[in-house]
């Protein structure tokens, strides 16, 4: 009776390690040549099947160029610039999917624009954008913010993030670099902690 | 013993080897102090402006200064919300005699990942009071490759005048970080 359990014990562990090891293969999340695979994953949006993880992007890989990339791997202008009007695409998805309530929207408008004010960003050693424009729903928000003089454009953004961080604890900024010196920057910010407007 | 208790056994034998061998959540927790991995956010504060001692980096002026810190990750895992995988970054002030409100943000990527994902914490301390900003979930999910394990993680942190920034923790929550038991 003894030898018969300890036999079993013994395939049972061969088993369950041989399980385990397969398991921890199998995640994505551990596994870099794993990860571009196209498998969905739970909570994600549906999107265009990614690419795999040591492809190349071009911008003919437009729709999946938002997703995973090489460590170190170069990235041209042109390609960078699909993969930000690729990210603002999937944001402006989810964003969209959202209710609007006015009652929040109009709180939410009224604090970003309190945080925008010159005279609170002064403080912050920022100055105020040149233009911008928010689209509060039940939520999220997005703020456009235009700046004619780019250069220092991210302490502003750096000054506006923390001052409605009480509000909005999560963000995602997406700048948009021109040439000839200007920028426009998205800001996505959400009430939720781990949103999935957030996600990938 | 009948069958029936031995078929029991069995299953209860099977259950504790899945249990043992099933990979766990551990939590990887380094604790850094600010005086090491932590600049003034220029040119609005100047390191004339702080006072950096062993104990911690104080602001002794009469308005807020700022610092941005580098965080170092050693994550063994992509930091995702998803399955929940994030990290929690605690940054323990000193409120000291007249407390105030007291801001961090996290920035997990940089400007060669294209689009950086911010976290904010905002807390009101007491005069005296030693107490945390804790800025919790941080993960990769809004940067572009989404991968924590690649991205540089900053915190800005904005110190009262009269107050000290003490230490900052770090826990890294993954299956596959090692686990200290004893923090």
């Amino acid at each position: 009776m003894k030898s018969s359990f300890v036999r079993l014990a013994a395939i049972a562990f061969v088993v369950f390690t041989l399980a385990g090891f397969w398991l921890m293969r199998a995640d994505p999340h551990t596994d870099p040549s794993i990860a571009g695979s196209n498998a969905p994953r739970p909570g994600l949006q549906a999107h265009a099947p990614e690419p795999a993880f040591n492809t190349v992007l071009q911008p003919s890989a437009l729709p999946d160029a938002g997703n995973k990339r090489r460590e170190g791997e170069p990235l041209s202008e042109r390609d960078r610039e699909s993969i930000l009007l690729d990210k603002l695409r999937r944001m402006d998805d989810a964003l969209a999917m959202e209710v609007v309530s006015p009652g929040w929207a109009a709180v939410a408008n009224k604090q970003i624009d309190l945080a925008l004010q010159a005279h609170n960003l002064k403080t912050l050693g920022a100055g105020p954008p040149d233009a911008y424009e928010a689209e509060c729903r039940s939520s999220s928000c997005k703020l456009s913010l235009m700046f004619v003089d780019g250069s220092n454009a991210e302490d502003t953004i750096l000054a506006l993030t923390t001052e409605i961080g009480s509000m909005f604890p999560e963000a995602v900024i997406v700048p948009v670099r021109s040439n000839d010196g200007t920028a426009q920057y998205f800001v996505y910010a959400s009430t939720m902690k781990s949103s999935k407007l957030l996600g990938r | 013993m009948d069958i029936k208790q031995k078929l029991l056994g069995n299953v209860a034998a099977l259950l504790l080897l899945a249990l043992v061998i099933s990979p766990a959540s551990a939590l990887d927790r380094k604790i850094y102090s600010p005086t090491g991995i932590c600049a003034p956010y220029t040119p609005t504060t100047s390191m004339a402006e702080l006072i950096i001692r062993p104990g911690g980096i104080t602001n002794g002026g009469t308005t807020a200064e700022a610092v941005l810190c580098s965080i170092p990750v050693d994550s063994e895992t992509n930091w995702t919300a998803t399955d929940g995988k994030t990290a929690t970054i605690e940054v323990t002030f000193d409120g000291g005699t007249l407390g105030g409100s007291f801001v961090c943000q996290a920035q997990v990527g940089s400007g060669y990942d294209g689009t950086p994902a911010v976290f904010t914490q905002t807390k009101t301390f007491t005069p005296n009071l030693v107490d945390n900003v804790t800025l919790s979930p941080v993960h990769g999910d809004g940067v572009v490759r989404g991968w924590m394990a690649y991205d540089p993680v900053n915190v800005y942190c904005r110190i009262p005048a009269k107050s000290t920034m003490l230490r900052i923790r770090v826990s890294e929550n993954g299956a596959q970080e090692t686990d200290d038991p004893a923090l």
